[in-house]
């Protein structure tokens, strides 16, 4: 049997890329002004338990992805019924994805390009690559992983010049109650989607740990995360960093340097397709299995292409427009979000854990 | 608009349909049957400028009457 494998480090990769996707250049916790560093690390600190919850998933079901843990523990019925949660959940999310690009690419870097264009060929390129499989997302994240970081840094190092700590200044102004809502929000918008890793990393060599690679993955999100949005209100200022769209784009689009080194917000735009390419595909590559498994197919590879294209046009159709999405990103999607990311892994827990424990399941090899 | 949307379909049914046929795959084939007329209506309303309903509008509405924003 020729299963597809991925190692640690890929899987790390893969890990930190899908949460860095999107939402770092929408801009982390935008409500918390000039706070938003503090509401990074508060999400971070909030993601540390509900990791661990999909860490032990995993554990305890070794090899096997969400689907097959759902049909095992709710058993055959009622584990479909769930599995359609988290069918409906990536397809959507990748949805929203797909539509940041859309949007980027509509109102910043080619406003006269039509907005499906973009879109249709991201989809396209996902497609390619969840047909090709798992191994080659593994393989592409560990490609993409050091040209994200290295961009990151070089643009750091050029935006030292307009560094003011002044805009840190009022340091906790309006009191908790606002950075603790942004914590919120960061912890449910990149952190805790990594519920999805329950179908990917079913792909993971077993003599890992998965516990390791869950935090490592979250680890460097959290230090990459922290510090580019410390640059951008070092930079911008908490006010305007609050109201632009896509404020890192705005950030490096400021580096001047000696009439010479200047519009280098390509780079940030190239980070934006790598790092979205690597969530949309993750997302339609659970979609994909999450239908094979509950149809009963052979293999998911007979409707990537469907599926994909369901999700292009669905982000198509999703809003009217940006502010319709800044609305739903940053308002409503934090409670959406909340049954799919805690309240249906807890209760998957629980019930898989009193299983085990009244000897009713076959868990297989345990650590 | 709507002559490209039905010559790319009719690519895409012959690239990726019909091998599951020729292959017997009786359920893939039907699931992807399926998928394939949904997302070819959903493309043909939108080449033909129809506003198509948006899913995401009901979520929202039902969040908010949960929360009461």
């Amino acid at each position: 049997m020729n299963k597809e494998m991925i190692t640690s480090k890929q899987g790390v990769y893969l890990l930190t890329l899908f949460m860095i996707g999107s939402n770092l250049f929408m801009g982390l916790a935008p409500a918390a002004k000039s706070n938003a560093w503090i509401a990074a690390l508060i999400g971070t600190l909030m993601a540390l338990p509900i990791i661990f919850i999909y860490a032990r998933l995993l554990s305890l079901f070794k090899g096997r992805d969400i689907f097959d843990i759902l049909n095992l523990v709710f058993g055959n019925v009622l584990g479909k019924i769930v599995a359609l949660a988290y069918i409906w959940y990536p397809l959507h999310l990748g949805a929203m994805v797909i539509r940041d690009l859309g949007e980027f690419f509509n109102t910043v870097a080619m406003p006269e390009t039509p907005m499906l264009l973009p879109m249709l060929f991201m989809g396209f390129i996902s497609i390619w690559a969840v047909m090709a499989g798992v191994e080659l997302l593994g393989r592409c994240s560990k490609i993409f992983f050091p040209i994200v970081v290295i961009i990151m840094f070089i643009t750091t190092l050029l935006v030292i010049p307009y560094l003011n700590f002044a805009h840190l200044k009022p340091v906790m102004y309006d009191g908790i109650g606002p950075i603790l809502n942004s914590g919120f929000d960061i912890f449910s918008f990149p952190l805790a989607e990594t519920v999805l890793f329950l179908g990917v990393f079913s792909a993971l060599k077993t003599e890992t740990s998965i516990y390791r690679v869950y935090y490592s993955g979250l680890f460097i999100f959290a230090a990459i995360g922290v510090l580019l949005t410390l640059r951008n209100i070092l930079v911008l200022g908490g006010d305007i960093v609050s109201v632009v769209n896509f404020p890192l784009y705005v950030e490096v689009s400021r580096i001047n340097i000696g009439e010479f080194i200047q519009r280098i917000e390509v780079s940030v735009a190239t980070t934006f397709v790598i790092t979205d390419f690597i969530k949309v595909s993750v997302c339609l590559y659970v979609t994909c299995l999450g239908i094979s498994k509950l149809f009963g197919l052979k293999n998911y590879r007979s409707i990537v292409v469907q599926t994909g294209l369901l999700m292009v046009l669905l982000a198509y159709i999703m809003y009217e427009n940006i502010m319709d999405m800044i609305y739903f990103a940053f308002e409503i999607y934090a409670y959406y979000a909340l049954p799919f990311q805690v309240i249906l892994p807890v209760i998957i827990l629980v019930i898989a854990e009193i299983r085990i424990r009244a000897g009713q399941l076959q868990t297989g090899k345990r650590y | 608009m709507v002559v490209l949307v039905i010559f790319s379909y009719a690519l895409i049914i012959y690239l990726d349909l019909i091998p599951l046929y020729r292959k017997k795959l009786w359920r893939d084939f039907g699931v992807n049957m399926a998928l394939t007329l949904l997302t070819f209506a959903i493309a043909f309303l939108i080449s033909l400028d129809v506003a198509v309903p948006s899913p995401v509008y009901p979520i929202k509405n039902l969040i908010i009457s949960i929360l009461g924003k």
